[in-house]
């Protein structure tokens, strides 16, 4: 099973690869606390569906399961699980616990 | 020398996507394809996958492996279709209008979706769907197909304002009847009656098709999108 601390881990990564691509001076703190999209965040629409595209991408390489992170069940979340990068990581780690447990 | 383009055909088998995986394999494109059953023909630069282009799960596994052994897609078409039943509407059984749908619209939704989510990273694509002359000529008893290529239609169009920020263009071409299998069920008087109505009033061939596609695909082409292109003066 996955665990926290690797997610975390690539998802700071996926951040890395994010900054890379973003203009105008603009970058992506790596902290569980930042802001990706909406009030206070870096991310404009464009930019979080590369996010989550690039995300989904990185989870299927390090963790061998194709993973679906925009569904009916992220958009119930009481917290949107794009908000931060901390939602993000928590999130994609339920996600790996349910695969792993069938 | 640059690497060569690689494009992705769904329904290979037979048809104009045979026909299609042939045309570009001959000009230099690696090729994808897939069916729900294998192919009979070998080609070199080809490389066919079995399955249903509505099975989601399939179809983001087949994504990964073109990811990583293609590492790109520079183009789509999405030209697997059924016409599982030609009969009026009040006798349609919803087995039919449920396996239209799945394969003509979900099919082309699902490979579309992940066509797009692979080529935004390149920052260019070129997604063809394919819709039918049915859509305009309203033909009775093919309510149903028409209807899944008309959801096409509005699909594409959106489809298209959503990602030409990420240097990908989305058109359909409506081919006229090109004499396939899924013609050949088609009423061959009922047809050429229908086929009076157009312009063009033969059938159409299989290079109006690929004539029409090399022109969407062309990097120059990158302000057409959003277009459905009717062929046979429809």
């Amino acid at each position: 099973m996955a665990d926290q601390e690797k997610v975390s881990r690539v998802v700071f990564e996926v951040i890395d690869e994010i900054n890379k691509q973003l203009k105008d001076g603009k970058t992506l703190k790596q902290s569980e606390e930042t802001v990706l999209f909406g009030k206070g965040g870096v991310l404009d629409s464009l930019g979080l569906v590369n996010l989550i595209v690039t995300a989904e991408q990185r989870v299927t390489k390090e963790f061998g399961v194709n993973v679906t992170l925009v569904d009916e069940k992220a958009m119930s979340e009481k917290v949107s699980p794009f908000k931060t990068i901390g939602t993000l990581s928590e999130y994609i780690t339920k996600l790996l616990a349910e695969k792993s447990n069938g | 020398m640059a690497e060569s383009r690689v494009m992705l055909i769904t329904g290979t088998r037979k048809g104009i996507g045979k026909y299609l995986a042939e045309y570009y394999v001959k000009r230099g494109f690696r090729v994808i394809g897939c069916s729900r059953s294998p192919v009979e023909y070998e080609l070199e630069n080809y490389r066919h996958f079995c399955l249903d282009i509505s099975d989601e799960s399939k179809i983001v596994q087949m994504f990964v492996e073109i990811r990583e052994s293609y590492e790109k897609l520079d183009v789509v078409i999405n030209n697997a279709a059924i016409n599982p039943s030609i009969i009026p509407a009040i006798l349609m059984p919803t087995s039919s209008l449920n396996s239209s749908f799945q394969v003509n619209f979900l099919g082309t939704f699902l490979v579309s979706r992940e066509a797009a989510k692979l080529m935004m990273r390149g920052q260019f694509g070129r997604i063809i769907n394919f819709a039918s002359m049915a859509v305009r000529l309203e033909v009775p008893g093919e309510s149903i197909y028409t209807a899944t290529k008309a959801a096409v239609i509005s699909f594409s169009r959106v489809f298209a304002k959503e990602i030409h920020r990420l240097g990908i263009t989305c058109n359909v071409v409506a081919p006229a009847a090109i004499e396939t299998d899924l013609s050949a069920a088609v009423d061959a008087d009922a047809l050429a009656e229908v086929l009076k109505r157009n312009a063009v009033q033969s059938f159409g061939e299989m290079a109006d098709v690929s004539n029409t596609i090399d022109w969407l695909i062309k990097p120059e082409s990158q302000a057409i999108t959003g277009q459905v292109i009717y062929l046979g003066g429809v």
